[in-house]
This record gives structure tokens, sequence and C-alpha cells, in this order.
């Protein structure tokens, strides 16, 4: 468990930078709107400010898709099991996310306090003000979900040959042309089935709980897939 | 008991059989040298043992537990790959500092010793170093983890003479001081024939040849003189290569049971020679 603990560390600490840098120009960005918005619009102007953790969600999720390489080969340098890599990979992935949702809570207080600023956070916007424990919750669930879907992506992608990597980059507009295509043939209402996947975040009922519990679904299923495709992995890159 | 065996091992690339059916087993202890031509299946099997592949078929055994994602007999070893796959943007010192984390019994004050004598800058960034400086890199990273077997793959790719020299010197020291399973694979033999003990020659993918150099050397030797009395002399016996110039040749013979007829050779105005490790090398991995 020692040797998990110190390759989850050094996992974790490999994109430190990464997130440094990102933060850095949210913050310079929640600096100088304000002022921009202020000096445009005169006194009394508010800017609007909102959708910031949706952005990190997007952010983790290239962060864990681009970094599957680097921290999977730093593993096999030093002949650490699959499996280990894996569980260590996923600690990771939690104590990121954990890491996160106190960062962006922070700069959420941050920029509630700031006079000029409406910041409207995505909870409040989808499932109204919630209790503290219940926004932090779904904030993490969203990190850790929209994680483990950028690792599977990343191995997947590490793990595919040049014609299965196209299939991969192209794999949105397939899944939608599909989608679109089963639709019309079986006469589905496109109305019916945003309103089921709406309703799977819980955003008709208001209920974040709903969206935590799709999104531990999604998790499993991703780390299912993942464990599946990780267990006979070899390395590919190297110079 | 650090001993490694290989039962029956195939491994498959698509149609392409790139070991097939070895069965081989590397005595603890020991300095084995893995020699082959380009493309022979020596990566290919020190890959299979490290697990960083998996057998189509076969079993690989070490300190007589399956490596298969065991990280206990996994951190029993440490390979020095060809390939660089450490994150490219770590310093030396820290990559040293991340080894250590894993390998308990590594030495951080002979990775800076080492690195002190082979000039290689810890504070410099691993893609900042030249081919040479990451090979020296790996080596020294191995040869610190002190593990109970070390693998290298083609260790001194990229060294000048000065430093494949004080490599070779090097792995000898730590080895006199510390017995360990050695297993270096490379195809630059002349330099490595001295400190090896075991030899192992692979072939398109199979084991043609394993035996401790020194008997290998002492089963052989060569035999020179007019092409029709080395031909005589060679009737009913092994050989393995021929070299010839205008009406001379040399014939490299290899016995089980040394045989030199002194008497026959003398007769037909041959002579005998000793043979060197990567001229019978060449002679057996001959097409």
């Amino acid at each position: 468990m020692e040797s998990v603990w110190v390759i989850t560390k050094r996992i974790a600490s490999m994109n430190k930078f990464t997130f440094i840098i990102y933060y850095a120009f949210v913050l310079l960005l929640g600096a100088f709107l304000p002022i921009g918005v202020v000096s445009a619009g005169g006194e009394g102007t508010v800017a609007t400010i909102s959708g910031g953790e949706l952005f990190t969600g997007f952010f983790i999720m290239a962060i864990a898709l681009t970094s599957f390489t680097q921290s999977f080969e730093y593993t096999q340098f030093l002949n650490i099991s699959r499996k280990k890599f894996f569980i260590a990979n996923f600690v990771a992935v939690l104590i990121t996310s954990l890491t996160l949702v106190v960062i962006e809570s922070t700069i959420a207080y941050l920029m509630m306090k700031i006079e000029a600023v409406e910041y409207t956070s995505i909870f409040t916007s989808f499932y109204g003000e919630g209790s503290f424990i219940s926004r932090k919750v779904w904030l993490f669930s969203y990190f850790v979900t929209a994680s483990v879907l950028g690792s599977l992506i990343g191995i997947l992608y590490y793990r595919a040959n040049q014609l299965f990597r196209i299939l991969i980059w192209c794999s949105p507009i397939i899944a939608i042309f599909a989608s679109v295509r089963l639709a019309i043939y079986f006469r589905v209402d496109a109305s019916w089935i945003l309103a089921k996947l709406f309703g799977s975040y819980g955003f008709q009922s208001g209920n974040s709980n709903v969206a935590v519990l799709t999104g531990a679904i999604v998790t499993t299923t991703c780390l299912a897939l993942a464990y599946l495709a990780i267990r006979k992995i070899t390395i590919k890159s190297g110079e | 008991m650090s001993r490694i065996e290989i039962n029956g091992v195939t491994k498959k690339y698509g149609k392409t059989t790139a070991l097939k059916n070895v069965n081989l087993v590397f005595e603890a202890n020991k300095i084995h040298g893995l020699l082959g031509r380009n493309g022979a299946g020596k990566t290919t099997l020190l890959n299979l043992i490290t697990n960083k592949i998996f057998p189509t078929e076969g079993e690989i055994t070490v300190c007589g537990e399956s490596a298969i994602e065991n990280d206990k007999v996994l951190n029993t070893m440490f390979y020095m790959m060809e390939q660089n796959i450490f994150p490219k943007s770590t310093k030396v010192i820290e990559a040293f500092r991340w080894t250590s984390e894993i390998y308990k019994s590594f030495d951080m004050d002979y990775a800076k010793e080492l690195s002190a004598r082979f000039e290689l800058n810890t504070s410099k960034k691993i893609k900042q170093l030249s081919t040479g400086y990451k090979s020296i890199f790996k080596a020294i990273a191995t040869l610190a983890s002190n593990a109970e077997i070390m693998l290298f793959d083609e260790p001194v790719l990229g060294l000048d003479a000065y430093h494949r020299d004080m490599f070779y010197a090097e792995l000898i020291d730590n080895y006199s001081k510390n017995q360990k399973t050695i297993i270096v694979s490379t195809h630059l033999i002349e330099e490595v024939s001295n400190i090896l003990e075991e030899v192992i020659i692979i072939k398109k993918g199979r084991i043609i040849k394993q035996e401790s150099v020194e008997n290998l050397l002492l089963s052989s030797y060569t035999i020179a003189g007019e092409n029709s009395k080395v031909d005589e002399y060679l009737k009913d016996r092994e050989y393995v290569g021929v070299n010839g110039i205008g009406e001379f040749k040399k014939a490299i013979v290899l016995e089980k049971n040394i045989n030199k007829d002194i008497n026959l050779a003398n007769k037909l105005d041959l002579k005998f020679g000793k043979t060197e490790l990567q001229k019978l090398f060449i002679s057996l991995t001959e097409s």
C-alpha cells in the first residue's frame, strides 16, 4: 500500500504546473473582467460570471486524457504492475478532484465578494441553492466523472492503432449522427430523449443527487472498461 | 534466489513470430550475455521477463514465481530499457528520487557519485540530455537500484569509447561487491566478452546456444591453411564458419568434446588458433 501512495503522489503532482497556469489565468480573468466591465459601462455596472466549474470539468478531462501516457510509462520504467498503477491513478483522480473542489469553492467565494461581479455557479443554475454538502458532493462527482472519462479515452487512445485513433477523434460526431439516424429509424421523439437525458442529471426535478448517482454509474462503467483495457496494455511510445 | 526460468515461451505479433518455443534458465548470481543480431528477439525476451509484454504461449518464472502483474517479483528486477520512457520534463536528480521511493535498496549516494564520475549533470531535465547521457542516466539508475536482477538492453547506446569502458568497469565492480543476476543484451560482443560468464545466442527468435563463455571458447578453435587441406581436416567434424581468401581458408571448429587432430594438422600443414567470441557469434548467426 505504501508504494501505491507514493505512485499516487507522483501521478497527482505530474500536472501541478498545468493547473497552476490554468488557475493563474482564471484569477487574472476574474480580476480584469470586473475592471473592464466597470470602465466600459461605468459605476454600477455588473459583470455576470457563470460556468467556471463546467469549463474546469472539461479541462480536467483533457488533462486526464493527455497525461495517461506520461504517468503509465513512468510506472513501467519503475517496473510497477498495471493493477497498482490503475489503483494509484484512481486515487490520484480522487485527490485531484477534491483539491479542485476546494479551489473552485474558494474562487466562487472570492468572486461573490466582488461588487462588480454577479457570480452564479452551475449548480445554482440547474438545481437552485441547495445545501453546502450537496453543492460540494455534486462538484466532486462531476470532476471525478470527467477525469475518469478522460482517463478511459486516454487508455483507449494509447492502445489503439492509427485507424482506431481516428475513430476515437471522430466518435462524438459518429455518436451524434448514429443517434439521430436511430431516432429517425425507430421514430423516437428527440424531445423524449432529451427529457430522459436531462432527467438522468436531475435538471427537471432539481435534485442534484440524481446527477451524483448518474455520475457514479458512469464512473463505475468507465473504471470497469478502463481496467479491462489496461490489464494487458504495453508500452507504445518512447524514443 | 534470483533465478529466471523460461518454459516454452512463444511471442507472436500478428503473423510475425518474434520468439518461438524458448526454453531457458538464467542461473542466479551470474552475468549473462544475451547476444543476437538486430531483430533476433533479444528485447522481446527482456520485455517478457519484466512483464512489459505478455507471452503468447509458455510461462516465465522469476525466483520461482510468475512475474505477470506480480509486484513483489517485479520489484526484484530493474530493467534498463533501450526506450526512454521516463517523464522527460523531470530532472535527473528528481528521477533518482522517484526511483528510490519504489526501490528501497536504491543507493542515492552511489547514484550521485556515479553521476559525478560520468559527468552527468543531475540538475538537467531528462529531455535536455543527449542520447549518450540518457543511456548513462538509465545505467546509473539501474546500478544504484541494487535490484537482485539487473537487465540491460543495449546499455552503451550512444556512449563514447571512454564512457563505454567506464560502464563495463563499473558493472564488474558493482557485481563483485554484491553478487546479483545480470543480463546484458547487446550486439557489441567484442567489448562485452570479457565481462560475461554465460552466453545465450539468439537467432530469429530461437536460442541456438547457451553455454558458459569459458566452455564455449574452449570447445572451439580455428584451423587455417590451404583450401583443400582445410576441407580434408573438416571432414566429419562440426564447424560453424569458413572464411576464405584466395587459396587459403580459415574455419571455426566447434566440438562438444574437443578433439584436435594435431598429427593430421601437422601433416596437412594447418595452423590452429583461438576463437574470439565475436567471430564465433558471427559464424553461429550467419544466415
